[in-house]
């Protein structure tokens, strides 16, 4: 019988590569049974540059029965283009979506998009390997796959939610077994999921409540085998907040330093600039972690206990100089439209921030993604967005739209100025 | 918003242009001495260093004077320029090469009939506007994605301020990073010209170009409040209030008007604005403290 073919598609920012499908394909890898049956072919794309019908072309050369696409803000409107496409040609095609833009509506991207045909909802590996095992074996049916929505009789419905995977190294290292092959400045090693916090303009710690770790052999392995490859010098983390547990950040710098001898520093990772102390920048800089990305988001302590953020700013100050002082370059986030505020309490933030000396300033205007408190109760916040992807706030009530787009005009030239400086 | 000391390296100049204010210092030029003395003596940390004249480009010791700001440790260079010699590539790739990065731009207009004019010197638009375009192009040496950042100061004076919003619609294909419109008349009332200024802002908008007025206090500014540059930095020149500020909403923040229009027909079209949403965001901006010219300029300060 030939092999199920699988094509999961992409679409990234430049030169990256996507782990949410590397790790869906070594999920998929591990089951034995399923292994000689599935053949999955996984393809990145660069948002920036290649369009729909260029991703068609190479999907037509193999003409898989399955087209997953991981979908984003960033890549939805590209995505669905595909899929319509691809459906044009392949009727018979699966169009299956995943990814935290269509997991927390999936019913209505059902509804609004009659060529895709299946959405999987939240932590992705185990539901898609079910639904493969169901197409290979032709057993059970889709009703009886958790974690999943589908058509009945035309009409969207969902199976219950899947827990998600408590184990975390249940899941192969994509980058152990092959399935992905690190590359300089676009790895990242995820180290965790999940946040502790519930930011109402986040999805990850609404809908991946309590954190669960990757275990520290597992994290130590991966990270020997990405710094092992010939020509990688850098890599990233995926972390929500790196220095949230002192022990833990003690325990993963030590190992990374011991695994880590051919200096490969570490890019980016979040962290909480308060909890920063003299102690976390040694560890950090022991990790060879080259620049962190960190908030405010915003200075203002209405907007922020709104946003239900976290945020000392005398602790933040102090941990943004301990950064500097330890020469860890600091990226500092301020979002844009953020309810509550408005352009000159923007302005105030983007000046406070300065202040501060980070390294680079980064200004990103409000994305109000599904799954976040934003998306669902927008008449709280007083909030209006746009309802399709990348879901760009219009305004709010103290933020009007004038005002809002004059914020991002003004914050290009603001972030060019500042960013742009001598080493 | 970014600060910078500014160090006035004297008044000479290509150009000839009528009522140039830094003539008035009577500083013709000074050593690389004295101006690197003058960029020592700037209070640390250092954010930036901005080179103004006169111009400072036609010195023989620019790339010196650059290189030694840079080892003095600022971390952005700026050069205010009438863009004249930028329109020798060599020369540029020399200046981006040194470490100057950052480009203040002063052009008069789009029209070589009104430029020319103000500046006296036939042909200077076009060299200007030749160093401009070169900048579209323009990448720091070492830093191939990353292109130096280019303002262009359009200083307004009777001859070219009616002629600003077809400037800026020639401004904007050229794609500066930002675009300041600095108010220097003196002798007309602003009432009567503020229209093509407020008309030039939108149209900056509307070209998605960021666009500052600088020296228009905030009561001319109405309902374009957040385009005052003196709102996110110290006036460059001083400014004082005048007696109807007293009873402005805005009395807090604004600087009032550039001190040496004060016994001009300036200070008699100010009007008290008497109601404002924007005043408790910008008391919060401002903290009572921004309009000092000499918070601002007090290590070197010296005419524009």
């Amino acid at each position: 019988m030939p092999a199920l073919t699988v094509t999961l598609v992409s679409f990234n920012a430049e030169g990256h590569f996507s782990l949410a499908n590397g790790y869906l394909k070594a999920y998929v890898k591990e089951d034995r049974s399923l292994r000689p049956r599935v053949d999955i072919d996984l393809v990145d794309f660069a948002v920036e540059s290649h369009d729909a019908r260029q991703a068609l072309f190479y999907v037509t050369q193999r003409m898989p029965r399955v087209l997953g696409l991981s979908c984003y803000c960033w890549n939805m409107e590209v995505s669905l283009e595909l899929a319509r496409m691809y459906k044009a040609v392949a009727p018979e095609s699966l169009i299956v979506l995943g990814g935290p833009e269509v997991g927390p509506i999936a019913e209505t991207c059902l509804r609004d998009n009659n060529t895709v045909d299946l959405v999987v909802r939240g932590e992705g590996e185990a539901t898609f390997r079910e639904l493969l095992r169901h197409l290979v074996t032709g057993e059970g049916s889709l009703e009886k796959i958790d974690g999943m929505s589908h058509r009945r009789d035309g009409t969207a419905v969902s199976t219950p939610d899947r827990p998600p995977i408590a184990d975390l190294d249940e899941i192969p290292s994509p980058y152990l077994t092959g399935v992905l092959a690190a590359r300089d400045r676009v790895t990242y090693v995820e180290t965790s999921r999940g946040c502790p916090y519930r930011c109402a303009y986040c999805y990850e710690g609404k809908h991946f409540p309590g954190v669960r770790f990757f275990s520290d052999m597992r994290i130590q392995r991966e990270i020997e085998a990405v710094v092992r490859t010939p020509g990688v010098r850098s890599f990233h983390l995926v972390d929500s907040v790196f220095n949230l547990n002192k022990e833990r950040l003690r325990r993963l710098a030590g190992l990374i330093s011991e695994v880590n001898q051919r200096g490969a520093q570490i890019l980016t990772v979040e962290i909480l600039a308060d909890l920063v102390d003299e102690e976390t920048t040694a560890l950090l800089r022991l990790a060879n972690v080259a620049s962190v990305e960190t908030g405010p988001q915003t200075v203002h302590a209405d907007t922020l206990a709104l946003m239900k953020r976290p945020h000392r700013a005398d602790a933040f100050a102090h941990g943004i100089r301990l950064l500097r002082q330890a020469g860890i370059q600091v990226l500092c986030d301020l979002i844009i439209g953020l309810p509550g505020d408005n352009f000159f309490r923007f302005a105030q933030s983007v000046r406070e921030v300065m202040e501060l000396r980070p390294t680079t300033l980064v200004f990103s205007i409000l994305h109000v993604l599904p799954g976040t408190d934003l998306y669902e109760n927008p008449p709280h916040y007083g909030l209006r967005f746009d309802c399709r992807a990348p879901h760009l706030v219009i305004d709010t009530d103290t933020f009007p739209f004038a005002e809002i787009d004059r914020a991002v005009l003004m914050s290009i030239p603001v972030a060019k100025e500042y960013n742009l400086r001598l080493d | 918003m970014v600060p910078f000391h500014e160090i006035f390296v004297g008044f000479r100049c290509n150009l000839q242009c009528g009522e140039c204010a830094a003539r008035s210092s009577g500083v013709a030029g000074r050593s690389k001495s004295e101006l690197i003395a003058a960029m020592s003596a700037c209070a640390q940390p250092r954010e930036g260093v901005v080179l103004s004249g006169g111009e400072p480009l036609i010195r023989s010791d620019i790339i010196e004077l650059i290189q030694a700001a840079r080892e003095l440790g600022f971390p952005r260079i700026r050069l205010r320029t009438n863009g004249t010699p930028l329109a020798d590539l060599r020369f540029l790739h020399h200046l981006l090469s040194a470490g100057c990065h950052h480009f203040e731009i002063k052009l008069f207009a789009g029209e070589p009939r009104v430029h020319d004019r103000i500046t006296g010197v036939s042909g200077s638009l076009e060299q200007t506007w030749a160093g401009m375009e070169l900048f579209r192009r323009a990448v720091i040496p070492g830093r191939m994605d990353q292109q130096p950042f280019v303002g262009i100061l359009i200083p307004l004076r009777e001859e070219n301020v009616s002629n600003v919003p077809e400037t800026i619609l020639a401004l904007v294909a050229l794609r500066p990073d930002r675009i300041v419109l600095s108010w220097e008349i003196t002798t007309a009332p602003p009432s009567r010209a503020l229209p093509p200024v407020r008309n030039a802002v939108n149209l900056a908008l509307l070209n998605r170009t960021w666009i500052l007025t600088e020296n228009l206090p905030l009561c001319f500014m109405k309902d374009l409040e957040v385009h005052v540059a003196e709102l996110y930095l110290p006036p460059r020149i001083p400014h004082e209030q005048v007696a109807p500020c007293r009873r402005c909403v805005y009395r807090e923040f604004c600087p009032g008007i550039p001190a040496r229009a004060m016994k001009t027909r300036f200070s008699q079209d100010i009007k008290p604005v008497s109601t404002s949403i924007h005043s408790a965001a910008l008391r919060s901006l401002v903290r009572g403290k921004r309009f000092s010219h000499e918070d601002g300029y007090k290590a070197d300060a010296e005419p524009r």
